[in-house]
């Protein structure tokens, strides 16, 4: 949108701008050549209207050639020719107005006063023509920088919708009703292991809340987490769940968002293992490969089985949140082979940390 | 009443059953004669032990509690589900008034259910229970698996791979490549059900896959026949050709 006509403002303040510049070249054009201020504006008003015009439409110059430091000689030679072929234009249609005002009005003198006041317009015309440009890419600079703000904003937006979605999941409520049903059968039945499914789910909860005020967490809370949440799956599903994990040398102290493993082995449990009757294994790994921290996580799936109700965002989420918190640089991949499915997340490793 | 009530519990956590026994001990009238952990068992348990009462869990891996009575349709004992906090099972089980236990049970609640049930001469409502399971299934999805007991077995099959259905009496024969499986249905019932876009009601007594049928041959003036691609031709009533070439 051309901003003299974004607003009935904008519009007041490109008269405002035009009507002083149109005022003084009449004043000026009158000193000048002698002419009376009746003369001088009858034959110069049509053409600074036409001005206006023009410095209207050099807008659209602007936006189509953008203003870059390291091409400036091209800008440069890309404006002068425009304004040069622009101005030439305007001269030449004025030149005629006047022409078509010896035919139509008495004293046969308007086309003499008009060339003797070509060397003024000229300097109007580039005068108006390079303040025009110089206020579309103050414009243009503030729009952008406006956009990018509102981009940053929107970004900031979609992260914290994923970290508030993620945090959901986390507390959910599915979850923690199982986990407890658990509990009342225990108790009666044997208290030690009653009070060992408490502590693992006091745990997990226990991280899972904190990590509403953390920014980081590491590999090693991440795997203790998962660990919680499945030693209490394991209370449910009993021998049909089987775990084995794999940390990798020096992947354990390596920084990652908190909470990127949790929705990755709900997935498992939920779509996986609580959907085969014999159940399976859940297999954890942590290795590092060319300047990344590899997460892979796989469980056993069958395909074609009812499929449990649900919204299943998880995954989708995890993958939104990573690309947002890496900007490409890491995220996650999912992969089915032999009725397995595996999710590899990537995570860059920043410079210091010992890689193998 | 002097013969005890058999029951068996079903249900793929066993800590859960645990918790059934435990509940039972203060009902000595209720006499355990199995327990298993998932829908294919239990319809073995069922054909071997024709208890008079279920305490059925909803949610199992691959036949839930809905399967399982759908499957033993024919020869249903008394049931008592039992169900983890899951909106769609309460839902279903709201629709049609059904009494069920919520995880984790209260022995108040478990004794009224029992009771309820020891009153009830001829055990609940079939109508209803059939209406639960019609309820539950998806109703904006066609059938993604048809489940079939054969005896003791369960077989889940693909529609995909079902050439053509015919009815028989009161039973429906899903024919496929290799043999046909019987199911207790009414054709109606499991028209509305499948997938429009691949079964078509031919006949009053056939629906066919079109993705295995090979061409329509006039037969008289009233009426056509299909070939199927196992050889088999059916006949197409007027009424199930222009259902046929609107699918088409």
């Amino acid at each position: 949108m051309h901003p003299a006509f974004r607003s009935g403002k904008d519009m007041i303040v490109a008269g405002l701008l035009w009507s002083p510049v149109a005022f003084w070249t009449i004043i000026l054009h009158r000193t000048l050549s002698g002419s009376t201020f009746l003369d001088s504006t009858i034959l110069l008003v049509p053409p600074m209207i036409l001005l206006l015009g023009i410095a209207i439409s050099v807008w659209y110059i602007c936006k189509g050639l953008p203003f870059e430091k390291n091409d400036i000689l091209y800008f440069i030679v890309r404006h002068s020719l425009t304004m040069i072929l622009v101005l030439a234009v305007w001269i030449g249609i004025s030149s005629g107005y006047s022409g078509l005002l010896n035919e139509y009005l008495p004293a046969g003198k308007w086309k003499e006063l008009f060339n003797s006041s070509i060397p003024l317009l000229t300097g109007m015309g580039i005068f108006t023509y390079l303040l025009s440009i110089l206020i579309y890419y103050l414009a243009l600079a503030n729009e952008r920088i406006r956009h990018a703000e509102r981009e940053i904003l929107q970004q900031q937006l979609e992260a914290s919708l994923s970290e508030l979605e993620a945090l959901k999941t986390t507390i959910h409520p599915h979850f923690l009703f199982n986990s407890l049903n658990l509990i009342s059968p225990l108790i009666k039945q044997s208290p030690d292991r009653a009070s060992e499914l408490i502590s693992h789910l006091s745990e997990f909860l226990i991280y899972s809340f904190e990590y509403s005020i953390k920014k980081n967490s590491t590999v090693r809370e991440e795997i203790e987490h998962i660990k919680n949440y499945l030693s209490v799956e394991k209370f449910r599903l009993s021998e049909r769940l089987d775990m084995v994990f794999d940390i990798g040398e020096g992947t354990s102290d390596i920084q990652v968002p908190p909470l990127i493993l949790l929705p990755v082995v709900e997935n498992s449990i939920k779509h996986g293992i609580s959907q085969l009757l014999e159940g399976g294994l859940i297999s954890v790994k942590t290795l590092c490969k060319e300047e990344h921290l590899v997460i892979i996580i796989s469980n056993p799936y069958e395909e074609n089985t009812k499929k449990p109700r649900g919204r299943g965002h998880g995954l989708n989420n995890l993958k939104k949140r990573m690309k947002l918190y890496y900007k490409g640089e890491g995220g996650v991949l999912t992969g089915k082979k032999d009725n397995i499915f595996n999710v590899r997340i990537f995570i860059p490793v920043s410079g210091g940390t010992e890689i193998e | 009443m002097n013969k005890k009530i058999t029951a068996i519990i079903v249900d793929d956590e066993q800590l859960a059953r645990d918790s059934v026994r435990e509940h039972l001990k203060r009902h000595p009238e209720i006499e355990i004669t199995g327990e298993c952990g998932n829908g294919f068992e239990a319809v073995k348990l069922v054909h071997e032990h024709n208890p008079d009462l279920i305490f059925l869990d909803i949610q199992m891996p691959k036949l839930d509690g809905f399967d399982v009575i759908e499957l033993l349709a024919d020869n249903l004992p008394s049931i008592i589900f039992i169900t983890a906090f899951d909106e769609y099972a309460l839902k279903a089980f709201e629709a049609q008034a059904m009494d069920y236990l919520l995880k984790p049970v209260k022995a108040e609640r478990f004794d009224k259910s029992v009771k309820r049930i020891m009153d009830q001469v001829a055990g609940r409502s079939q109508e209803k229970i059939g209406k639960l399971v019609d309820n539950n299934r998806d109703n904006n999805r066609p059938l993604s698996r048809i489940l079939i007991r054969d005896g003791i077995n369960v077989t889940i099959l693909d529609p995909g791979d079902v050439i053509y259905i015919e009815a028989s009496d009161d039973y429906v024969k899903f024919h496929t490549a290799e043999k046909y499986w019987l199911k207790s249905e009414r054709m109606n019932n499991l028209e509305k059900n499948l997938d429009p876009r691949i079964f078509c009601r031919v006949h009053r007594s056939f629906i066919i896959n079109i993705n295995y049928m090979t061409k329509i041959e006039p037969y008289s003036k009233e009426s056509k026949i299909v070939k199927m691609k196992n050889g088999k031709s059916l006949p197409v009533s007027k009424n199930g050709y222009s259902r046929l070439m609107e699918l088409l």
